[in-house]
């Protein structure tokens, strides 16, 4: 068991480490400052998979996300995936630990997707009552993540993003905030991106997500098997311009790239910040 | 656990996700459409694109836990087997792992008898693999001078574990060769009708696939049941209970007969 905390993670860019690429990313090592790697595929109670994250938490920042645990649910949490989440956590002891906003079972059965939740206070009542369990029971803040979605229910009694927000505040946990869910889901449901990005407050962000999406007859569906497209770039830009420096992670989960070009797309979002914080220094400069 | 924080659940939201789950799983849901909004798309496409990614992540995953049977199957068959056994029994974890659990039993259910019986075993064997591949790590050996130290009048009373991702399997046709084509990059063909005893466990370069003599496997069976070293030698037939010691020195020295107990304890375990 490892003894001492995974490495931090800083504002800069990070990669969705798979399995394909385990034994390509220890016999180089490429130079990034973190990875995150989905929780649930090292729930094993031994094996390879987990050996390589133990190699891998030694020099890189380690950041925990899960897609199962059905936050939104209205079944009972399920008892045994959190008690291999804590374990995990415990063994990896990660700079970052988080799940989404959404649900995925009911009576039991689960669909294994991150579906979208009714933004209405019952709703939100629900979810930040079992986001604080979930952080009690683990001993930590999680952060959670909006998600693409591909129908909104009748109903609303708020904007997604204010359901975000209040949730966080609520729940005490803080939000990932994925720039390509945001734009798949404003261009989906026709409301502004901009107008999402500024309603979230920037000390909530402790994270962000950046992946690819895929056009099918007309509406956008979030694949993670291509590259972030230019429209999700320049929405990249405008976050980065409204919160600030955060960690963020080019996510590739279908179709996978060389880990060259999945380095190479977060050297991209590096160079992103950065000409985002020149055109900033720039204005002020003007300014004064 | 966590405090119940399901006192706060709204009933709503429940009958909202159940009618969701049937429609996608089952097309089942009356009320359902009601509360989609519509906005510029018909609400059954909208729901389709859940439905396509539902069965997309199950076939996907099952594919990844059983690829000598989809190499047997073929990609088309495969996929409809995958979706029949989704609705049948659905995914029953937020982890995917899980959804393998059953698929033996359920083609046992609707191929027994038939021309393709086989895939029953073929399924069988990777779902032992898939379960190898997580099982506990261990690095305990044998302790030979204490196993050589306890009295003879006590021998009958040891109890012998195996390595945690160690998988005994009879079945009823045989599907070492269709594992080793595939390893070997090779076309996989029928599974042949006639009983095979395999052991399956994981070693540090991965998977390891063994074929077993029917009394390696009897004996090894009695050890994994729990059983002290004089009844899983009961278990054996008479005339062959004489290869007692060839057994042992066989599982011990492959590293399947990882520690003992004598006296009620594991002689390795030191927190026990």
């Amino acid at each position: 068991m490892p003894a001492t905390a995974s490495r931090p993670i800083p504002a800069q860019a990070g990669i969705g480490l798979r399995s394909t690429h385990h034994d390509e990313f220890l016999a180089r090592r490429p130079h990034l400052p973190w990875v995150e790697v989905h929780s649930e595929n090292f729930f094993a109670d031994g094996g390879r998979q987990l050996q390589v994250l133990d190699a891998v938490r030694r020099d890189y920042g380690v950041s925990l996300h899960g897609v199962g645990l059905s936050l939104g649910g209205s079944d009972p949490l399920d008892p045994e995936h959190l008690r291999r989440l804590r374990r995990l956590v415990q063994r990896v002891e990660p700079a970052l630990v988080s799940e989404h906003v959404c649900w995925s079972s009911a009576d039991g059965l689960f669909l294994n997707d991150l579906l979208p939740m009714p933004y209405t206070e019952a709703a939100l009542r629900h979810l930040a009552a079992r986001i604080s369990a979930v952080q009690e029971f683990l001993g930590r803040q999680i952060l959670v993540e909006n998600v693409s979605s591909y129908l909104e229910f009748d109903g609303a009694e708020m904007t997604e993003w204010d359901f975000l927000v209040q949730l966080a505040r609520r729940a005490g946990c803080g939000i990932l905030l994925d720039v390509n869910n945001i734009y798949v889901s404003a261009e989906n449901h026709g409301f502004p991106a901009y107008n999402y990005l500024r309603g979230i407050p920037a000390e909530l962000v402790g994270e962000v997500h950046l992946a690819g999406h895929t056009a099918v007859d007309g509406i956008l569906i979030d694949t993670h098997s291509a590259p972030v497209t230019d429209a999700v770039w320049t929405l990249y830009r405008d976050a980065l311009g409204l919160l600030g420096p955060k960690p963020t992670l080019i996510e590739w989960d279908a179709e996978l790239p060389s880990l060259d070009r999945l380095v190479a797309e977060a050297t991209r979002a590096d160079e992103q910040a950065s000409l985002t914080w020149r055109r900033a220094e720039g204005a002020h400069a003007r300014v004064a | 656990m966590p405090a119940s924080p399901e006192a706060v659940q709204d009933f709503s939201l429940k009958e909202l996700q159940r009618q969701f789950v049937r429609e996608i799983l089952y097309r089942n849901s009356a009320g359902l459409r009601s509360q989609v909004v519509a906005n510029g798309l018909d609400v059954d496409r909208r729901l389709a694109i859940y439905r396509t990614n539902a069965r997309e992540t199950f076939a996907l995953a099952l594919e990844a836990a059983f690829p000598v049977l989809l190499a047997c199957m073929g990609g088309e068959e495969f996929r409809s087997l995958a979706w029949t056994y989704q609705r049948a029994w659905p995914s029953p974890a937020g982890n995917l792992f899980h959804i393998g659990t059953r698929l033996p039993a359920y083609l046992a259910e609707h191929l027994r008898g038939s021309e393709d019986e086989y895939l029953i075993a073929v399924a069988r064997l990777e779902w032992a693999v898939q379960e190898a591949l997580v099982a506990t790590d261990s690095s305990s050996v044998v302790d030979l001078a204490a196993l050589a130290a306890v009295p003879a009048d006590s021998q009958g009373e040891i109890r012998f574990a195996l390595h945690p991702s160690v998988r005994l399997l009879r079945t009823e046709y045989g599907v070492f060769a269709l594992w080793e084509a595939h390893q070997a990059r090779q076309p996989v063909t029928r599974g042949v009708q006639g009983e095979e005893c395999l052991l399956v466990r994981r070693l540090a370069a991965g998977v390891q696939l063994q074929r077993l003599l029917p009394l390696d496997l009897l004996w090894l069976e009695a050890l994994r049941a729990g059983g002290t070293l004089a009844e899983s030698t009961a278990a054996l037939p008479a005339a062959e209970q004489d290869q007692l010691g060839a057994l042992l020195l066989r599982w011990v020295s492959g590293g399947v007969i990882t520690d003992f107990a004598s006296g009620g304890r594991l002689a390795g375990d030191v927190t026990a």
